[in-house]
């Protein structure tokens, strides 16, 4: 059963990333109307659209195989919780396609999920059997909840960076197309995150300091204090670590963390310099042309209906839920936990999103720029805190 | 805007702001009453306790009232401790007919335990059992040990030390404490 | 308002403009998330390994830890400002939404049925049906009935109304706020709220905190994985009330005992530990058992009688280790107990000291006569359980469903009026909904169609928002 739940992750991962092709080959082929405001399907889009359905499915159909082979409902570690969360943006886009027609979303919302279902194969994907805290039913069900509205919110992103590159003038090197350009850098960075780390992931990479007994899945650029430099591996044949952390960053990992977030931003910067060098001109102007022409008041009123479904779901799963498993499990139904803060200050920010939208008229440009940090606010919630903050949550 | 009498807005505003002064007021008083007390600061009166000796006398801090009373906080088991025990009984043997007394607390041990360690460092300044702890956790909020308390005569904490002590920090606190009325 | 007006204000009415203004609360629910975020960048106090975090925040994470913790920002959640924010935001919800429903409430009272013929030709969905006579009214009230609208008439004037309750969505949902921090604040009244660790031996019973009953521990079990991860900590407890055997349960993690608002939670374990040995007092010549005797390695005594002898303890290293300067013990339980031991007795004329080891049988060339040999004994494992009582849940949850409730009335719900007049045959239809004006021409074009006047409507300018 295993094996099967392994291969259907497979199957779906490859889905997605046909999706996302298929969807970005769709809107740059020039081959999409783009009349009065909303754009026709095309061959490749209306192809892109049944193979997201049956990528929801074949994942569906693996999250159960695993289930059952497992034991438990595969919710359990990061692997498992990032192919949900994968999956759970991947649905909510097939469901709101659906109802609003933009064929055009999946060259935006497909990618991202395929990103994330490549973080989420960072991490080992190996079957655990579970800790006592974990073995609970309301933990699934806080779990998928939450998932589930993260997935929603996370097209209401899409839709609102579309609509921000709809009406930015992105000719004009003005502070607007800047951010723009710094919004697509941010989703290189988590590419390229992926893509350093799947490689070394692969090649099995470890590296351990003697010193400190910390283990390196990336080359250690950064040692500890305390590692002699040069001492631990090479890269190109230049003996690593190169330099020491400062001697405050000694607690924990810190060390590897820092040395993870240098190699991402490197090797970011240099993903993003190709494609630009590729581009000859801000990559920002290449992705608004795909939008170009498309309807802005009708994407921002999907960016908000989004969030107008996830939100009242996001509060059901990534807090009311996460009290009573909190409640049943640790005996306090809110114990300022990080991973519990930040799900509270992600509900925060979407309640101000709301209230300035709702009440202060906020719609349109600063709407959507908040529905997109908003994102960024969702993905610290998911990764950051894991990476940078160390709490008590179940997941490490 | 006239929907509601500026009366009832009035009635309404004030029940709530004081309704949260209350409860502000409720919550500090609340973690105070709680075990979040702090350990006794310097200048503060020290808190009185009553414990067993090593020969099974009871012994309280307030008896002591009039002298300069030292109170270490030790266990066998802490290398630190056991590193300053001599030192501490030097002074102690140097100053006690001076009005000095040393008190050492033993957090949780037995007595033969505590015995048996000071029998073996020839202490014969009073030692004390804090068996279940009570003394060291809820009263002196007691960290790391060793962990001593400088009492004036008066009764009040006039210095903390965290770590084994020098002969010199000991001597020349002492003195301080001792030319005071 | 004119100025003269404002400059009367009294303090009060200042105060509830203050908490009126939707800008107020969103300035304060920025800072609550703001101050929720620094308080993350650190761990709080309750979840460092230390009992004094005056020290600890300097020591592990340096400058920026000392400022931290001097700040206050080492427990923020617990601070006053921080809880003075949240009531801020109570008071906030309550004014701002007092302020707005009873003026919401009223409009919607005194709606007309009958507005000016205007008014309805100027709703965002309007549709005049020619060749309409009181009949097509009378069926299109039928339809609209049965679709679940509340219909009022007068003559041939009718206002057709659905969910209006879901106007009131937003203010049901702070309702449900309000309970929830009330809900939380109740800790605060005396005796509504427990939560402590007590540690419970095997065996023993040991009161628990705040109630007037007792648990003994029966057994306790842990299994492991093999990688050393924990996999099952049970606690087959017992609760003893008015000296009762009231309750037997076995405890495990996510499945606590509940008893009279209590909770016991399984939080946590010791591994086995010696706790008494039976001793036989033996002379090793001629293995003639002199006396017998339990000792309590957690009450070290500092003699046993066995038969007519005494054994006195001299010395005890419940984890002993041979330090630098001697033997010494590394901590007070009993992991490696070894004592220093004289027997006395009849035929004693000078005892000699010497060592015992109950667990590990030392070769020792030792002078005297008499050794200790164990004959039987008990290890006995800790459960650490977490007492809780917390009377305020119900409410919490309680506030939780109301929140709920007005969220999917806010967003999965709509306000939706249909007033329809006849005017020398046409039948004048405007409607208004309060969000998703494309389900509302849905549903317009579908009760014309049943009523057997299918008709083309289109939104109005101002309805394409």
């Amino acid at each position: 059963m295993l094996v099967a739940a392994e291969w259907l992750y497979g199957t779906a991962f490859f889905s997605y990333l046909v999706t996302s092709i298929l969807y970005i080959a769709g809107v740059t082929g020039k081959k999409i109307k783009i009349e009065n405001g909303t754009a026709a399907s095309n061959k490749w889009t209306r192809v892109g659209y049944w193979v997201a359905i049956f990528a929801v499915a074949v994942q569906l159909a693996g999250f159960l195989a695993r289930w059952i082979g497992g034991g438990h409902a595969p919710v359990s570690n990061m692997f498992e919780y990032m192919s949900f969360w994968a999956w759970a943006i991947m649905l909510a886009f097939v469901v709101i396609s659906a109802f609003y027609h933009f064929p055009i979303l999946g060259a935006f919302a497909a990618p991202t999920a395929l990103a994330v279902l490549g973080y989420a194969n960072v991490f080992p994907d190996v079957n655990m059997s579970l800790i006592p805290a974990l073995k609970s039913y309301w933990l699934y069900i806080h779990v998928t909840t939450a998932a589930l509205g993260e997935g929603v919110l996370t097209i209401a992103f899409a839709a609102a960076l579309m609509h921000l590159l709809v009406i930015t003038e992105v000719n004009m090197p003005d502070k607007r197309s800047k951010w723009l350009e710094f919004v697509l850098f941010l989703f290189i960075t988590l590419i390229g995150f992926v893509f350093i780390s799947l490689m070394y992931k692969v090649q099995g990479y470890h590296v351990s300091d003697p010193v400190t007994g910390n283990v390196y899945k990336l080359p250690p650029v950064i040692g500890s204090t305390g590692t002699d430099v040069g001492s631990l591996a090479t890269l190109f044949g230049i003996p690593l670590p190169l330099f020491n952390v400062p001697s405050w960053m000694t607690w924990g990992k810190a060390p590897i963390r820092l040395n993870t977030l240098l190699l991402t931003f490197v090797v970011s910067i240099i993903l993003y310099l190709v494609l630009r060098l590729l581009n000859r001109k801000p990559l920002v102007r290449t992705v608004s042309a795909w939008v170009k022409g498309l309807d802005a008041p009708s994407l921002d009123e999907l960016s908000y209906r989004a969030i107008a479904i996830g939100y009242p779901i996001f509060t059901l799963g990534a807090i009311v839920f996460a009290m009573i498993w909190a409640q049943e499990a640790w005996g306090s139904y809110w114990s300022w936990d990080p991973k519990e803060t930040w799900a509270l200050i992600t509900w925060l920010y979407y309640t101000l999103y709301l209230h300035l939208r709702l009440q202060r008229g906020w719609e349109g440009e600063r709407a959507s720029w908040l529905a997109v940090a908003g994102f960024v606010v969702i993905l610290f919630l998911l990764v950051g805190v894991n990476f940078l903050i160390v709490g008590l949550h179940a997941y490490a | 805007m006239a929907s509601q009498s500026k009366v009832g807005r009035a009635v309404t505003v004030t029940i709530l702001l004081l309704a949260s002064a209350g409860i502000i007021f409720a919550l500090l008083s609340f973690n105070q009453s709680d075990e979040n007390v702090s350990q006794p600061q310097v200048g503060q009166a020290a808190p009185n306790f009553s414990l067993t000796n090593t020969d099974e006398k009871k012994m309280s801090l307030q008896e002591l009232r009039g002298k300069v009373v030292v109170v270490n906080f030790w266990g066998t088991w802490c290398d630190p401790c056991r590193e300053e025990m001599p030192r501490i009984q030097l002074m102690y043997e140097k100053y006690k007919d001076n009005g000095v007394v040393v008190v050492g607390v033993n957090i949780g041990e037995s007595r033969v335990t505590a015995k048996g360690f000071a029998d073996r460092l020839g202490l014969t300044f009073p030692i004390v059992l804090d068996h279940d702890r009570s003394v060291t956790l809820n009263q002196y909020k007691i960290g790391p040990i060793p962990t001593s308390f400088f009492i004036d005569k008066q009764g009040v904490v006039r210095y903390i030390y965290t770590g084994p002590m020098s002969s010199g920090y000991l001597e020349t606190k002492i003195q301080t404490l001792l030319s005071q009325p | 308002m004119t100025t003269v007006v404002r400059r009367r204000r009294t303090l009060t009415t200042w105060l509830w403009d203050f908490f009126a203004s939707i800008k107020v609360a969103i300035v304060i629910i920025a800072l609550i998330a703001i101050s929720a975020v620094i308080g993350t960048i650190l761990p709080q106090e309750n979840f460092i390994p230390s009992l004094n975090p005056g020290a600890y925040y300097p020591q592990t994470y340096g400058t920026f830890g000392e400022i931290y913790y001097t700040l206050g920002f080492s427990h923020m959640y617990t601070s006053w400002w921080f809880v003075s924010l949240m009531l801020l935001l109570g008071i906030s919800l309550i004014i701002c939404s007092l302020e707005r429903v009873v003026p919401l409430y009223k409009s919607l009272q005194r709606q007309q049925i009958k507005p000016a013929l205007s008014v309805i030709q100027r709703k965002e969905i309007y549709v005049p049906a020619a060749g309409a006579d009181e009949t097509a009214v009378d069926k299109l009230i039928e339809e609209l009935t049965r679709r679940k609208y509340k219909v009022r008439r007068e003559g041939t004037s009718f206002m057709a109304e659905r969910m209006r309750i879901s106007r009131f969505g937003a203010y049901i949902l702070h309702i449900g706020l309000i309970i929830i921090i009330l809900g939380a604040l109740s800790r605060l009244i005396p005796g509504w709220y427990v939560s402590k660790n007590i540690w419970v031996e095997e065996g023993q019973t040991v009161s628990v905190t705040g109630s007037e009953f007792f648990v003994r521990n029966d057994d306790f079990i842990v299994e492991f994985y093999d990688d050393g991860r924990p996999k099952h900590f049970e606690t087959k407890a017992v609760i003893i009330d008015g000296g009762q055997e009231t309750v037997k349960q076995s405890i495990i993690v996510n499945s606590p005992l509940k008893y009279k608002g209590f909770m016991l939670f399984q939080a946590n374990y010791l591994p086995p530990m010696l706790r008494t040995l039976d001793l036989e007092l033996t002379e090793k010549d001629s293995k003639q058992t002199l006396g017998k005797f339990t000792m309590d390695f957690s009450n070290m005594q500092t003699e046993y009688k066995a038969g007519e002898y005494t054994v006195r303890a001299l010395d005890y290293f419940p984890d002993f280790v041979f330090g630098n300067d001697g033997p010494t013990t590394r901590s007070t339980d009993p992991n490696n107990p070894v004592l220093l031991i004289q027997v006395e007795g009849p035929g004693i004329e000078k005892p000699l000291k010497q060592w015992f080891f109950p667990l590990n049988q030392m070769v020792l060339e030792q002078e005297s006569k008499y050794e200790l040999v164990p004959f039987g004994g008990r290890m006995v494992e800790t459960t650490g359980l977490r007492v809780q009582k917390d009377n305020g849940i119900p409410i919490v949850y309680g506030g939780s469903v109301v929140v709920l409730a007005g969220l999917v009335l806010v967003f999965y719900f709509q306000h939706k009026r249909i007033w329809g007049q006849l005017h020398d045959g046409v039948l004048h239809v405007g409607a208004h909904t309060s969000k998703n004006w494309f389900g509302m021409r849905k549903d317009m074009e579908k009760i014309f169609q049943s009523v057997g006047m299918p008709v083309e409507v289109s939104l109005n300018k101002r309805g394409k928002k």
